[in-house]
């Protein structure tokens, strides 16, 4: 695919990859003295943007410059390629105007101006690592912190446009790739028990309530009356037993019918001509478990991941022409899996 | 089981009414039970919608008029869209808001980790050490100790 940019941060491995796809932190801030952008009219919300703008220029965090993004100057693919790529939200990309996006490079790090709150600070990684996205966020918390002065209640902790964010506001989620747990439909009762301890499992990627390609968010509910770091811990920690289970599941068949399974997806992903976002989905959660039972070794779980990221409908269209139409789209997807894989 | 309105879809939502001890029980699909008004079953966007029922009649009559000396913003919005309207609004509306809190976060208080106050009125320690080193520099010695005093006390906190 042209123009495809290697640089972003989902093309580097990362911690327990073969079922931790990524992580995400965000963290809600509001600037003292505003009304929330929900009350702010175009020109006032530029202005507050100008400010920020001026706050940040300059700023490096963990070495990566920052640069910044008018969301009107972008098409409404470019837009929604990014809303695939998890950097931006729906809702951010359907009303653009007064709206700007500051991001590094890689894409790992942004702050999404004017959405519900003042800013939403974004940090992604490839893999299991909720430490590190944490530190980083907390470290452009900090530096921001410097130079604008961030709505805060000793009681409530950070003031937010909605109340059930308040507190740290802060959501971190792990992206993780279920395919065998998913197949023995334990799934369910596995959602039932984390929701009992103050996480959620939710289908990601998939356009209704089911996650049709195996793809789940593991998240944080509780944001008042902890601290960021015991929220990121727990999440850590039944993030790591979620993947045991997954990685326990995966053996569980026999080896025959998984080797079988293997090579005919490893076949169809080589040879197809047209292929569905849903069909890849699928096909690359049996490749998983088949890398975890040691068949197909030579293929590379960040690889795959970064498939995940690069062949949703509107990333297709974006980088090549006359990708327009679903079957269309599907030609360049089995053609960009055949040269990949 | 498929849905009892349109016959076609598989029901996935289960209702029970009971209106003055008539109850009637039905099987609909997530579009049927939608178009018949029961929605919001799945997705919980407006913490209000949920929780109103937190607010009595009377007191609702009396808040709703009510308007954010800040933001303007009236409290029959805030339950609307479920979103106040200013970081002022949680001490404007504190009375009204706080059952709704509750509610989600039940008698959490917030545990601080992250927060230092800036104060904008006050000059960052920074600064005061720039003073300082001019007051130094112009033998204002009466100065600097008061301005020694006080990045202490600032470096103490």
């Amino acid at each position: 695919m042209q123009n495809m940019t290697d640089k972003r941060w989902y093309y580097n491995a990362g911690k327990d990859n073969d079922t931790a796809v990524s992580t995400r932190i965000r963290l809600a801030r509001n600037v003292v003295g505003f009304p929330f952008p929900a009350r702010l009219s175009v020109t006032q919300k530029e202005e507050f943007n100008q400010q920020i703008c001026d706050a940040v220029k300059g700023m490096t965090v963990k070495g990566k410059r920052l640069m910044t993004v008018k969301m009107d100057d972008l098409s409404e693919k470019q837009c929604y390629a990014m809303v695939e790529r998890h950097l931006i939200s729906p809702e951010f990309a359907a009303s653009r105007q007064g709206r700007t996006l500051i991001l590094s490079e890689d894409e790992s790090i942004s702050i999404m101006l004017n959405e519900e709150d003042h800013l939403r600070i974004q940090v992604m990684q490839s893999g299991q690592a909720v430490e590190d996205c944490l530190e980083t966020a907390l470290e452009l918390e900090k530096a921001l912190s410097e130079k604008l002065q961030f709505a805060y209640d000793e009681r409530l902790g950070y003031l937010t446009a909605c109340p059930t964010n308040l507190g740290t506001a802060m959501r971190a989620s792990v992206m993780l790739h279920l395919p065998a747990l998913e197949s023995k439909g334990a799934v369910n009762s596995l959602a039932n028990t984390v929701s009992k301890i103050g996480l959620t499992l939710r289908g990601s990627f998939g356009e209704g309530s089911k996650a049709d390609t195996s793809l789940y968010q593991l998240s944080n509910q509780i944001t008042l009356g902890i601290t960021e770091e015991s929220a990121a811990q727990n999440l850590v920690s039944i993030a790591d037993q979620v993947i045991q289970k997954e990685r326990d599941a995966r053996k569980e068949a026999e080896k025959i019918v998984i080797e079988d399974k293997a090579y005919r997806a490893y076949a169809i992903l080589k040879n197809a001509r047209l292929m569905s976002f849903k069909e890849l989905g699928s096909l690359i959660g049996i490749l998983r478990i088949a890398i975890s039972n040691g068949i197909l070794t030579e293929l590379d779980n960040q690889q795959l991941t970064s498939l995940i990221f690069d062949t949703k409908q509107a990333n297709i269209a974006l980088c090549n022409k006359g990708a327009d139409t679903p079957a269309q789209r599907d030609k360049v997807r089995a053609d960009t899996v055949r040269e990949r894989i | 089981m498929k849905c009892q309105k349109c016959n076609a879809a598989e029901a996935t939502a289960y209702i029970k009414q009971n209106i003055n001890g008539k109850v009637t029980e039905m099987h609909l699909c997530s579009d049927c039970a939608a178009s018949l008004g029961y929605q919001g079953f799945h997705n919980v966007v407006n913490p209000f919608e949920i929780f109103s029922s937190v607010f009595s009649p009377e007191r609702k009559s009396v808040s709703s008029a009510k308007r954010c000396s800040k933001c303007n913003i009236s409290f029959a919005e805030i339950v609307k869209t479920g979103r106040v309207g200013c970081p002022d609004c949680y001490t404007e509306f504190g009375q009204e808001l706080d059952p709704t809190i509750k509610k989600i976060h039940g008698n959490a208080k917030h545990l601080n980790n992250t927060h230092t106050t800036l104060q904008s009125d006050e000059p960052t320690i920074e600064q005061l050490q720039n003073e300082l080193q001019k007051a130094v520099e112009e033998q204002n010695y009466e100065q600097a100790a008061v301005l020694r005093d006080k990045i202490k006390e600032r470096q103490a906190e």
